[in-house]
């Protein structure tokens, strides 16, 4: 079978949607799963599943939508397996152990500290405040990424800031 | 609050700048991309039938029946569709790695003939993995044991879904070193160990469907016992509803049989077809039974010859969203 026009479409949008949103992505993947082995993985699962989804996409901010889905899907699955969890705690442990207090700066501690807490928050509020604070989608988006109410939305990104303020200000 | 969020800001920016990506990123995609394209069974057609919107639906003769018999059909039972899975079978059946084939009692010899044998995905159902089911033309011995290995390597062949929704939970290059079946007990021993119980649930439904009932399964990895399985309950383990038939990718006659499943409130499902951005028919569906059962229903369509997606899904009776959808891609000829 000679590539037909749908799949060199299908191709060259794999191609351009790799190019615009890739490490972006596996940037979001690994903030959602902290492994970034996994989230490499999933994010290229994903560029796999719309290849076969194109036909209906065709649409490049359609795609983009459906591939952030796909990646915070993937991820939350992800974060159930044990593996995942073990190796965090494991990294968590470690860190812990080390002895950062004299090291580090005080930009340093906070950011380790922060990255811990978020780490601790419930999936779906770590998942809308990264959706929100590091690839900055709209209420509106983020909703629609996750398939939950805007309503749910604001609560998840409320809970979430306050889990996450004490540790924010406690280096300020 | 906001000094806050610039410093949160500031720290998801400088995590995430941590993480590079691999160089190789873009093949890697492309080399699965490519071996999933060459088995879609519908061309250049599809593209410009897609523009081309105005629909040639000749007839839809809708003959919705609930499954004549009474009793809850078991989901796992296996029944091969009745039209043929088409996207090739020789390359399916060119996919299954032998990967690690140790001497094996299952020992599948050259000359075998090809058996329609069912293997469960994993995709996605409202935010939740569920497992879905495909039929593939798989060559296997007749024996019990030929049959599950060929089911099980089917299963862990990289993209072997033809449903692009559907994956695996189990990790690529996963293999099978020995089968066998002693009765209703299935022994098999792969090479790596299932990530989660969604993976053992995949393959546990797959090696049922292989030798039928309800078998118990011993899992072996290398060699060493790693638990006892069984099925676990349906409604918490398979996708709420399925399009049994016709198969993604599968080329069907004028007028051909749709095939449904599940287990969905009130029994009532709706199937769109769609050629391109054009809604060619909605029907509802009336299953056998309602949730928490599973039911079952087939309808015949007629449909131009053309390329056509099924989508089959729930209303939800809440918000009326779209929920537990199912949807193939078929061609009709």
């Amino acid at each position: 079978m000679t590539p037909t026009a749908e799949v060199w479409a299908a191709d060259e949008a794999v191609t351009r949607l790799f190019t615009a949103h890739y490490r972006p992505l596996v940037r979001l993947a690994t903030l959602l799963l902290h492994d970034s082995g996994r989230a490499e993985e999933i994010v290229q699962d994903a560029y796999v599943a719309l290849h076969g989804h194109w036909r209906r996409l065709r649409d490049a901010d359609k795609a983009l939508a459906y591939l952030r889905t796909t990646v915070v899907n993937r991820s939350r699955s992800a974060l159930r397996h044990r593996t995942v969890v073990d190796r965090y705690l494991a990294v968590v442990r470690r860190e812990q152990d080390a002895p950062s207090a004299e090291s580090g700066a005080l930009e340093t501690l906070r950011h380790e500290a922060v990255v811990a807490a978020l780490r601790a928050l419930p999936t779906r509020q770590r998942e809308v405040v990264v959706l929100r604070y590091y690839i900055d989608l709209s209420e509106a988006d983020i909703a629609a990424t996750l398939g939950i109410s805007r309503g749910a939305v604001k609560s998840h990104c409320s809970r979430g800031m306050a889990a996450l303020r004490e540790t924010l200000e406690r280096y300020s | 609050m906001n000094r806050n969020e610039d410093v949160l800001r500031r720290i998801l920016e400088a995590e995430a700048a941590k993480v590079e990506v691999r160089p190789d990123a873009l093949s890697s995609i492309r080399a699965r991309t490519a071996r999933r394209a060459r088995w879609r069974p519908f061309g250049a057609i599809a593209f410009t039938a897609a523009a081309a919107a105005a629909a040639t639906l000749v007839v839809v003769a809708l003959a919705a029946r609930p499954a004549p018999n009474n009793t809850a059909p078991d989901p796992g039972a296996v029944t091969a569709p009745a039209t043929t899975p088409t996207p090739a079978p020789a390359t399916s059946a060119a996919q299954v790695p032998p990967a690690v084939t140790p001497p094996s009692r299952s020992s599948p010899s050259a000359g075998t003939s090809p058996a329609s044998l069912a293997i469960y995905y994993v995709s996605d159902d409202g935010g939740k993995p569920r497992l879905y089911r495909e039929f593939h033309r798989l060559p296997a011995g007749s024996a019990p044991a030929d049959k599950v290995r060929a089911a099980v390597a089917g299963m862990l062949a990289q993209e072997s879904a033809e449903d692009p929704d559907y994956t695996s939970a189990w990790p690529s290059g996963t293999g099978v070193r020995e089968v066998s079946v002693d009765g209703s007990t299935v022994t098999v021993d792969l090479t790596t160990a299932p990530p989660d119980d969604l993976a053992r649930q995949q393959l546990m439904w797959t090696v049922a469907a292989a030798v039928g009932g309800d078998p118990s399964l011993r899992l072996l990895v290398d060699g060493q016992p790693a638990g006892t399985l069984r099925k676990a309950p349906a409604v918490d383990t398979l996708g709420a509803l399925w399009l049994i038939d016709p198969q993604h990718g599968a080329t069907v006659a004028r007028t051909f049989e749709v095939h449904a499943a599940g287990a969905v409130f009130e029994a009532t499902a709706r199937l769109t077809v769609r050629k391109g951005r054009t809604v060619v028919t909605e029907e509802t569906i009336t299953l056998s039974a309602g949730a928490p059962a599973r039911g079952e229903a087939r309808i015949t369509l007629t449909l131009a010859p053309g390329t056509y997606v099924l989508e089959l899904y729930a209303i939800s009776a809440a918000d009326s969203s779209v929920q537990h959808l199912d949807d193939h891609t078929v061609t009709v000829r």
